[in-house]
């Protein structure tokens, strides 16, 4: 049976998950292969420039050969690659683009919009990528940097400050790095999103949360043996006591809030792990935009406003976690943004999800739309 | 981006049918769309409406559903899930729907106006988009005006009020504009009938032919009015007020069109706009250099109209002052814009 349509759908198509993960190399040029709809939309995501050939009707009727090769032949010169995301139609009409691109070091990534969702096409582009560990890097890699993901660059920099004060040197960042190192990439990687993990190297955990932070470093420790994480530890250590002040004091005004967490399966876990462990808060629902594992918690597949908005009736939450989309349908229920889009704020500092410092501005933002809610009159 | 055209086409950089479409479609409350293609193409679209809507201070979002069409229907069909979403959407009892399709949609060659064409109880507007494959922004905006025009019901006399014609509801001060508008059609006695189409319900769309005049937002806009000319027999104004003169000009047109005398209309704006000048008196010798900031027009009659108005001289060596980006409307928005100009000479 097939799945039934949906109703204001809040989440990008896989054409924008590729080229996302790929705009994330600094020598590897983007290039939408579609239309200017479909290319306004990328580049209001990705915070990098990209690309397009701007593709019009008589391109579609009579090839796009001409203009893939202009396009490409002008952008040649200035990155060490370029990478070719296909969009819906030229996706269906199939031109071989290998056989008139063979002059230029380019590669094809197919992720039409109705091939799958943002990760799909993540997937897709990584797949394409094709990158390789090298076994005599030093460093830890750094997974899971989204340049669509609002907190990218605040947990490149989070995750860069906690593998330094344990000695060890970030190695390639998935994806925010060169295009040659990720075919150098190190043995171990730890993930700053667990929602985007590319699958190179070694896996040693999540950093987002307290306990998968604490569990990911000891790792660290059994595959790295000059690593010293001990610092790191005392830093866990002393950003957990300071939730558990924080929360406890929290407890002795407030009861504990019910929530709705609205995000990848992998963020949204984590903060309901957090808010259950420190808050004592009773997760009503996690609203997965990704395909779910499996959770303690009740968690739903879905990618539809009206479905989360039905959520969000039916569960009547205290606390809404989610996108801008969630705030709009979140009522009287207080509301902490936790992924894209996050509108209708100004956010200039770079801050993290993952890490200390993404635990604690976690639960302070909880908090403190909590506290604001109580004082509402 | 890629500055270098081939062929030469401007609709190469323009945006998608779509949006062109849905800035129409989403501004009636109780006749939901449906985007016939895959859910990424219903979601940047919103998500573009969400911003904006969010830029406007209104809020929730309109309703809209993807027809969600995955391979299987790439390589099959999406008529059944065209037809599937319309009777979904129907459980809800809406007054009437409206069907955008996409470039996918054109490219697998779905039948969308025989799909719409079906007896469904209420009207299924299939508004013609196509993506890009059917042109960019614009040919998706006047399409859905014509689309929606089917709801109106012929009427026996003009005499409702004006009608005010395709007005961009993605524009930060869309409100703004229409209230000057208004505000100048009340100088004459003049009320609106219809908002063609801004948070509109279709049994007030149905009343459209009643108006007596249709006021286009824009003069890309005319083939809409040749259109409703045609079908109704309404005479049009190509465009909202725009300068000093122009606005005064604006309340003449009117008036000759409705058989009103419009002397007393005129003497009155003329007045304000003589008090907004007084206003800023103090930029009087000021000197300015407009900006076109790579893709403005500079030499818009309008900013050295204002200028000349205010005392304030044009010349390569003033405060560099950037052209607006949206046209300034009727007196209210030139007022607006000099606050501007105050502020960049001021800071």
């Amino acid at each position: 049976m097939r799945e039934q349509g949906c109703i204001n759908p809040l989440w990008p198509c896989a054409m924008t998950g590729a080229v996302a993960c790929l705009a994330g190399f600094s020598d590897l040029g983007v290039i939408v292969h579609g239309s200017s709809g479909c290319y306004y939309y990328t580049e209001t995501l990705v915070p990098v420039p990209v690309h397009s050939t701007f593709l019009v009707e008589e391109e579609v009727i009579f090839g796009a050969e001409r203009r893939l090769q202009e396009v490409v032949g002008d952008l040649a010169s200035l990155y060490q690659k370029l990478a070719i995301v296909n969009t819906c139609v030229p996706s269906v009409i199939g031109e071989d683009m290998h056989l008139f691109l063979e002059d230029y070091d380019v590669m094809i990534v197919d992720a039409p919009g109705f091939s799958g969702h943002l990760e799909d096409g993540w997937r897709k582009a990584i797949d394409t990528l094709e990158p390789e560990v090298d076994e005599q890097r030093a460093g830890i890699n750094i997974d899971g940097l989204f340049s669509a993901d609002p907190f990218y660059s605040g947990n490149r920099m989070e995750a860069e400050r906690l593998l330094a004060m344990a000695g060890l040197a970030p190695a390639t960042r998935f994806c925010a790095d060169t295009l040659h190192k990720a075919y150098r990439a190190a043995p171990v990687t730890v993930a700053a999103n667990p929602d985007f993990r590319t699958g190179v190297g070694t896996d040693a955990g999540s950093l987002m949360g307290i306990r998968p932070l604490k569990s990911c470093f000891s790792r660290i420790a059994a595959l790295c043996t000059d690593a010293d994480i001990d610092p790191v530890m005392d830093l866990i250590d002393e950003a957990e006591e300071r939730i558990i002040h924080a929360c406890d004091r929290h407890l002795r005004r407030f009861d504990p809030p019910a929530t709705a967490i609205f995000a990848g399966f992998g963020q949204a876990e984590a903060v309901a792990t957090m808010l259950r462990d420190y808050l004592d808060a009773e997760i009503v629902v996690i609203g997965s935009r990704n395909r779910p594992g499996t959770s303690p918690f009740p968690v739903a597949e879905t990618r539809d406003l009206d479905q989360i908005t039905d959520l969000i009736v039916h569960h009547a939450p205290d606390l809404v976690i989610g996108s801008a989309y969630e705030e709009t349908v979140a009522g009287r229920a207080s509301f902490v943004p936790l992924t894209l889009p996050i509108r209708g704020r100004i956010i200039l500092a770079h801050r993290p999800l993952a890490g200390t410092e993404g635990a604690l501005g976690i639960m302070e933002s909880v908090l403190n739309a909590c506290m604001d809610t109580k004082r509402k009159p | 981006m890629n500055s270098n055209p081939l062929p030469l086409n401007l609709s190469r950089y323009e945006g998608c049918t779509i949006t062109g479409a849905l800035a129409v479609s989403a501004f009636i409350p109780d006749a939901p769309t449906v985007v016939h293609g895959p859910t990424g193409c219903a979601h940047h679209n919103l998500s573009l409406l969400h911003a904006t809507l969010l830029q406007q201070d209104r809020l929730p979002l309109p309703r809209v559903y993807a027809t969600s069409l995955g391979e299987q229907d790439i390589i099959f069909g999406g008529e059944e899930a065209l037809e599937r979403t319309i009777e979904q959407v129907l459980q809800r009892k809406p007054r009437a729907v409206c069907v955008i399709s996409t470039c996918i949609t054109e490219t697998i060659g779905d039948d969308t106006d025989a799909v719409c064409g079906r007896e469904w109880g209420v009207p299924v507007i299939h508004l013609h988009s196509a993506g890009f494959l059917g042109g960019s922004f614009n040919e998706g905006f006047v399409n859905a005006l014509k689309g929606i025009g089917t709801l109106v019901s012929p009427a026996e006399a003009h005499d409702g009020g004006i009608n005010i014609v395709g007005e961009k509801n993605l524009e930060f001060e869309v409100e703004e504009n229409y209230e000057e508008v208004a505000r100048l059609l009340g100088l004459l006695d003049l009320e609106v009938n219809v908002r063609f189409v801004r948070n509109t319900r279709v049994d007030d769309i149905s009343r459209f032919s009643e108006g007596s005049i249709n006021i286009l937002r824009e003069g890309a806009l005319d083939p809409i009015g040749r259109h409703f000319h045609e079908q109704f027999g309404q005479p049009y104004l190509s465009g909202f007020p725009v300068g000093l003169q122009g606005t005064r000009a604006f309340l003449q047109a009117i008036g000759d069109a409705c058989g009103i005398k419009a002397n007393e209309a005129i003497a009155a704006e003329k007045a304000l706009q003589e008090e907004v000048a007084a206003d800023f008196a103090d930029l009087r010798g000021e000197v300015i250099n407009l900006s076109p900031f790579g893709f403005q027009c500079p030499e818009f009659f309008l900013l050295s109209e204002v200028a000349g108005a205010i005392g304030l001289r044009i010349a390569p060596e003033g405060t560099e002052i950037p052209v607006p980006f949206g046209t300034p409307v009727g007196t209210a928005g030139i007022r607006r814009m000099l606050h501007q100009w105050r502020r960049f000479l001021h800071a």
